[in-house]
């Protein structure tokens, strides 16, 4: 590993900016006991609201959106969702592409809650991994003898609210399947943002009904 | 026969020769400290994007118009014959029963993931699989039943593929193979390997009963393919591009395995803005591996 000058100013200024940046740390424990109880508080908060048989698709979407909102960092992740093609979309592309892909999210796992049948989360424990990321590992306990289903959460804390950026099921993270398939379609649509918009478009129209 | 798999198996190790293209990489250190320099957030909010793009790049698809085309193919023959089996052994098949075929298929290859065990290292694991193959092959009669799992000897898997990959083998580009679906040469080498190695096979080809190993592998086909129903239901629904979400789901679930479950280290993950400051630097001297 060659290190020349500039280099070496530019890792000084990083470390110095990290040391700097760095708040007197809040204790570790802390931090991952209070992502352990946040992802526990969500789960419990899910069933509750959303897995009832008789509400309404339409009342089960609003409530689901709203715990979307409340608990996952949605305009973050649908950013690195689609990685460097965020700097070419346009101002109006960005809005139309956050709502779109808020709408992608509901429409695709509020369903889920319908077809509930006593899946319960049980947490494991939870990793801090560099003071700013809790990783809280979890399982899904199904019934039936089904084998549980290994399911990581990767919470932030930034101003002290809790809000997930990944889910991760039995090792594939949400966040980057869905960052290959959109740049997959993007490619396809000869590198315009709009055809990934047009896709998305059809998609959340077709999920809804 | 096994003169042709080893012709393909040569003709497939070629591909691990093929060296990785790392084009982006320098462009994207240049652009990097070019903003450090600046320490600028907005523009360091762009080279994280930037920063994490690079990783597409190197995730390439070189193949991927063969891919596509293979996988329609792949997609036809599973409307046509493989969902519907995998359908019939879920929803006709009593629980009971389908749990006695994965035990039963799971201990077969017993073998194969102790060898892949103890060539990766494994010690600890190397011997819950004996402990499995013991306890199973008597007490769950045959291996029809789990009972190492009742006592806590829970099954894991390997196979060569894995362990090439331990071992530092790349995985070369992805590769969609007619009727077996997502895979790369290393994992094709590692299956034909584990095809040859394994013992039962060995024993049913040498006494002509070649339609063992042929109705063992039609019945993990179905059984595997049972397993994954509803999640590739919902991925077929829900998502803009198959063939991308499967790539994407096959190469992770790899990695996972590979790694046997632990913490990818540097795993990229959506940041927030204002946490920019601290991560933008931090990957740009973490970029000089």
């Amino acid at each position: 590993m060659m290190i020349n000058k500039r280099q070496f100013l530019v890792a000084l200024i990083a470390v110095s900016c990290l040391l700097l940046a760095k708040p007197a740390p809040a204790q570790a424990d802390d931090f991952t006991d209070g992502a352990v109880k946040f992802i526990e508080t969500l789960a419990d908060d899910a069933v509750q609201s959303l897995t009832a048989k008789d509400i309404e698709k339409k009342e089960r979407i609003v409530r689901f959106r709203e715990l979307l909102k409340k608990n996952f960092a949605v305009k973050a992740i649908g950013r690195w969702v689609l990685g460097r093609y965020w700097r070419k979309a346009t101002t109006e592309e960005k809005e139309e592409y956050n709502k779109l892909f808020e709408d992608l999210i509901v429409a695709t796992y509020v369903n889920r809650f319908e077809e509930f049948s006593g899946e319960t989360l049980k947490v494991i424990k939870a990793i801090n991994q560099n003071g700013k990321d809790a990783i809280v590992k979890s399982e899904i306990l199904r019934p039936a003898g089904q084998p549980p289903v290994r399911v990581d959460w990767r919470v932030r804390a930034p101003n002290g609210t809790y809000k997930i950026v990944d889910v991760l099921v039995e090792g594939v993270s949400m966040s980057q399947t869905q960052r290959s398939e959109f740049s997959s379609v993007i490619k396809r649509e000869g590198g315009e943002v709009a055809g990934l918009l047009a896709a998305l478009r059809t998609k959340t129209e077709v999920l809804r009904n | 026969m096994i003169g042709g798999l080893f012709a393909l198996l040569i003709s497939v190790g070629l591909f691990f020769v093929s060296p990785k293209t790392a084009h982006a990489v320098d462009d994207g250190i240049s652009a990097k400290f070019h903003v450090v320099d600046k320490v600028d957030l907005e523009q360091i909010a762009e080279i994280q994007n930037l920063d994490l793009s690079l990783e597409d790049d190197l995730d390439t698809d070189p193949l991927e118009g063969f891919n596509r085309l293979i996988f329609g193919f792949n997609e036809m023959i599973d409307v046509l014959f493989l969902r519907p089996a995998a359908e019939f052994y879920t929803k006709v098949l009593p629980p009971p029963i389908q749990r006695g075929v994965r035990n039963f298929l799971r201990n077969l290859r017993s073998p194969v993931i102790l060898a892949n065990d103890l060539l990766q290292g494994e010690m600890d694991r190397a011997g819950v699989t004996v402990t499995r193959f013991l306890i199973n092959s008597t007490l769950g009669i045959g291996g029809l039943s789990d009972q190492a799992g009742k006592m806590g000897y829970y099954y894991h898997n390997e196979d060569f593929g894995q362990t090439f990959a331990v071992w530092g083998t790349g995985q070369g580009p992805y590769l969609v193979l007619p009727v077996l679906g997502p895979s790369n040469p290393r994992d094709l080498v590692g299956a034909v390997v584990e095809y040859l190695v394994d013992p039962v096979n060995i024993w049913a080809n040498n006494t002509d009963r070649e339609w063992i190993p042929v109705s063992r592998s039609v019945a993990s086909g179905v059984e595997r393919r049972a397993a994954v129903l509803e999640l590739l239901d919902e991925a077929k629904k829900s998502s803009l591009d198959y063939y991308a979400t499967m790539r994407s789901l096959y190469q992770q679930r790899r990695a996972d395995e590979i790694r046997n479950g632990e913490d990818a280290e540097n795993r990229p993950a959506p940041g927030f803005s204002y946490n920019l400051f601290r991560s933008g630097p931090n990957q740009a001297s973490g970029g000089q591996h």
